[in-house]
């Protein structure tokens, strides 16, 4: 597999579990502080 | 190759890679403060150590890939360093995301679900990351027993104390000494290129990277700073030119002798090389 190619598949994977835990901890408590 | 120059001011390339992770773990932080502002204890604290564990895992990992870059930069192939940064930063993010996804959410992934999570962290960091260059996958390099990180360590200190020389004999008026600092520096600089070309020789070399050079970085700067305050024609004068003369022609012989030594051990593997080679030959019926 090309490096530009695993590099790619590799930022997703990143942003769809690191940055979508963050992300889901933060909104989900949006209720709550807005609320 | 004509010797690089060691620039301290040089700037390394920005490390947007190292810096992901950093952006993607922020939101953490905000969002452990405003669990503890409710009151959900096990939520806050969850969030808290993602948010630490993610943000140790950037560091130790921005801190591979720096290792990684510099041994590029430097035509080092050695193993980067004896803590595997990167492979070590990926498995605390993946605990820190673990824990986020089991506790940190009120409508959690359960132990299985977030298993996954972990795994998947594992994956992405192997894909961005990569855990270690192709140095570790050679044994010839991996028994040298020096590792990127140590050999950069040991040459920029060198490449430190060849600078202040240099610095140190700008103040220096003796055109005679101006023009032997400059030999002894290109002769430094000369060892520490042989040392980047093969990094073996550096266990060699340690002592006079270490030692000598400090010796003749503190000679060089104390001469700089007192001779302007002694008058030049007076005896006090003469016995401090002649002393750093004395000093200047034992650094030269050391560094001679190191080059020479460097040589030589180059010299005796070639040796062995030819007789094991000639040994292989004549088993095998070939001579």
């Amino acid at each position: 597999m090309p490096k530009s190619l695993q590099r790619i598949i590799g930022f997703f994977i990143l942003l769809a579990t690191v940055g979508q835990l963050s992300c889901q901890a933060l909104i989900a408590q949006a209720p709550l502080v807005l609320g | 190759m004509a010797v690089k120059r060691y620039d301290p001011e040089a700037k390394q390339p920005a490390l947007w890679r190292g810096i992901l992770l950093y952006v993607l773990a922020f939101p953490l932080l905000p969002a452990a403060l405003f669990a503890l502002q409710d009151g959900h204890q096990v939520v806050a604290l969850a969030r808290g150590a993602g948010f630490a564990l993610a943000m140790t895992a950037a560091t130790l990992i921005r801190k591979g890939i720096r290792l990684d870059n510099e041994a590029i930069r430097r035509n080092l192939r050695r193993r980067a360093s004896t803590v595997r940064y990167r492979a070590v930063g990926a498995g605390l993010l993946a605990l820190g995301m673990f824990l986020v996804a089991w506790f940190g959410l009120y409508t959690g992934y359960g132990p299985f679900g977030s298993a996954l999570f972990a795994v998947a962290v594992l994956g992405g960091c192997y894909l961005y990351y990569d855990f270690d260059g192709p140095g570790r996958k050679d044994p010839d390099i991996a028994a040298v027993g020096i590792t990127t990180e140590e050999l950069v360590e040991l040459l920029d200190e060198a490449e430190g104390r060849i600078v202040a020389i240099e610095n140190a004999s700008r103040d220096i008026a003796n055109v005679e000494f101006r023009d032997r600092l400059r030999r002894i520096t290109s002769g430094a600089r000369s060892i520490l290129e042989t040392i980047e070309r093969d990094p073996v020789d550096a266990r060699r070399a340690r002592k006079f990277l270490k030692v000598y050079l400090d010796g003749a970085r503190q000679v060089t700067e104390g001469y700089a700073r007192t001779h302007r305050a002694v008058p030049a024609g007076g005896d006090d004068g003469q016995t401090l030119e002649d002393n750093f003369r004395r000093v200047l022609t034992t650094i030269e012989t050391v560094i001679d002798e190191q080059q020479q030594k460097l040589l030589e051990n180059n010299l005796s593997e070639l040796d062995v090389q030819i007789e094991v080679l000639q040994l292989q030959l004549e088993k095998e019926g070939v001579t």
